[in-house]
């Protein structure tokens, strides 16, 4: 694949949230404000990236027996490391995301992607592929946070949208079937503009509709 | 074979070591940069708390010597300001904390609730930035000296018992300002020990207690000296369980104690029929006569008027055994 292509990979076409479905929780909890949305993606933008590096670059060195337990123990470092960096530089940030910025660590887009790419790729396609992923993510998060923020607090940002502060606003937007709604919503868009660009994918259920099919080589069973 | 176990079993554990090894070293310094300003952090918000009720202070001094009970932090403005002191007192759902500012003289200048658990709609208006949380936070700026509802200050409308504790947290914490700032002794109230009918007999009594024939009608009789204690039941709250109640009577007959046992009545409510300010009164009373003065606690009424029936039954079988 092409340099670019990795990078924009995560964008759209393949959307760690909307089209992979991965990383739902967080995208439902912390999107009630757009600037958490943005936090947070930030925060999982980098330890996508430092981690898929890091794996990337330990893929011959870890045996294929252990290599779960050593992902999982890099991508908590970083998520710890990120932790203490905003505790310290952005303690707003920090209560606001709560107990959704340690919960990174279990992220399925991070853990995903260094199954699926870092593993097997070179250290500067990881990279890529991390950033492109967690742009994606990023990009998805900030969208559902302003469509929640606007339309159920008037705000966005924090600052308030001019018209829109004075009426009285959809709550319901904010609270977490708020959320399932939205994103549902973006799912159904995203799908039709597959569709409209013919780029639509046969999807089935089960093993061979996994994002993860190829990783897991339909190790469940 | 050699290379079979390096690569099955060595190789395995020596990856794992080094990548927690260097993990770890990554982790200690990243926490070596950052806990100082972490801990920094921290320290501004608590201060700001305090600063809030006493905004012309810039920096306090903490005071640890103090013995007023319920005060839990004593702060001292470094610039002579006055004083921050943060107590609490037992709310419905758990403690209620306050943080008052005094100046220099003593007067409140204000007054601010901490999180508590306190039944939301009711008591959680204290905290929870409401008006009329706000509005009976607000009663306090610049009054002085013990403050009492009805009196001083006004309940928050259908949180009466939250508004109490509020109130006693702010009274502990102007003890403890006449205790520190004034110099005045410290009001230390004696912890009463959680009674049951067991032990209940013998605190009243003042020591160990013989037990005596029960007077028919009665739970129970026991004697120490010459003090009796004897022990009726009666129902208080229509849909609680039976109270025990133990009356304590001196030598010339007259109570010197009561306790009741209000584990089935309501709790916050049933169970001021226990409480110091309800059985105050029926200390001294020697005679049935004496029990119209005893009032009833309004909105406890079933419990209250419970236990004034059953002094009223030992006072009558004290008379008996002594006739």
């Amino acid at each position: 694949m092409k340099k670019m292509q990795i990078l924009t990979n995560g964008l759209v076409k393949e959307n760690p949230v909307l089209r992979l479905v991965l990383g739902t929780c967080p995208t439902l909890a912390v999107t009630t404000l757009a600037f958490n949305g943005l936090g947070m993606g930030v925060a999982a933008t980098f330890v996508l990236v430092c981690s898929n590096i890091a794996i990337s670059a330990l893929r011959s060195v870890i045996p294929d027996k252990v290599r779960l337990p050593a992902y999982i123990t890099v991508i908590a470092t970083f998520v710890s490391i990120v932790q203490m960096l905003v505790k310290a530089f952005v303690p707003d940030l920090d209560k606001a995301l709560g107990v959704f910025l340690p919960l990174i660590v279990v992220n399925c887009i991070i853990l995903g992607r260094a199954e699926m790419f870092a593993s097997k790729n070179k250290v500067f396609d990881s990279a890529l592929d991390g950033l492109g992923m967690g742009l994606g993510f990023t990009l998805t998060l900030v969208l559902m946070g302003s469509i929640r923020e606007i339309i159920g607090a008037g705000t966005w940002f924090g600052m308030a949208v001019p018209g829109l502060s004075e009426i009285d606003h959809f709550t319901f937007m904010t609270t977490p079937a708020g959320g399932f709604f939205t994103f549902g919503c973006l799912m159904a868009l995203v799908v039709f503009i597959e569709i409209k660009t013919n780029n639509r994918k046969k999807r089935s259920i089960g093993c061979e509709g996994c994002p993860n099919a190829a990783g897991c080589k339909g190790g469940c069973e | 074979m050699k290379g079979k176990t390096w690569n099955d079993l060595v190789k395995p554990i020596v990856v794992l070591v080094v990548i927690c090894i260097l993990s770890s070293a990554a982790l200690a310094g990243a926490n070596y940069v950052t806990a100082p300003i972490i801990a920094q952090q921290q320290a501004a918000a608590a201060n700001a708390a305090f600063l809030a009720v006493l905004p012309e202070a810039d920096n306090f001094d903490e005071i640890t010597e103090f013995e007023t009970t319920g005060v839990s932090k004593v702060l001292k403005a470094q610039n002579g300001a006055g004083w921050v002191i943060q107590a609490s007192a037992k709310g419905f759902g758990g403690d209620v904390p306050a943080v008052v500012g005094f100046d220099a003289e003593g007067s409140i200048v204000k007054v601010q609730f901490m999180e508590n658990s306190e039944t939301a709609g009711f008591g959680q208006k204290l905290v929870d930035g409401s008006e009329d949380g706000m509005k009976f936070a607000a009663q306090f700026e610049g009054k002085s000296g013990a403050q009492k509802i009805g009196d001083t200050v006004d309940a928050i409308t259908g949180a009466t018992v939250s508004s109490k504790a509020a109130v006693a947290a702010i009274n502990s914490a102007v003890n403890c300002f006449a205790e520190v700032a004034l110099g005045q002794a410290a009001v230390v109230e004696e912890e009463v020990p959680e009674l049951t009918a067991d032990t209940a007999a013998e605190y009243l009594a003042g020591g160990p207690v013989e037990p005596m024939d029960t007077p028919e009608g009665l739970k129970g009789a026991y004697k120490n000296g010459d003090v009796t204690v004897l022990a009726a039941e009666e129902m208080g709250w229509e849909y609680g369980t039976p109270m025990t109640v133990m009356v304590a009577f001196d030598g010339t007959g007259a109570i010197k104690g009561i306790w009741a046992d209000v584990s089935g009545q309501t709790p916050g409510i049933g169970d001021q029929a226990n409480g110091s300010e309800y059985l105050g009164q029926y200390t001294g009373i020697a005679d049935e006569a004496g029990l119209d003065g005893v009032d009833t606690i309004a909105g406890a009424t079933q419990s209250t008027i419970g236990v004034k029936k059953a002094v009223r039954k030992c006072i009558q079988a004290f008379a008996a055994m002594n006739a």
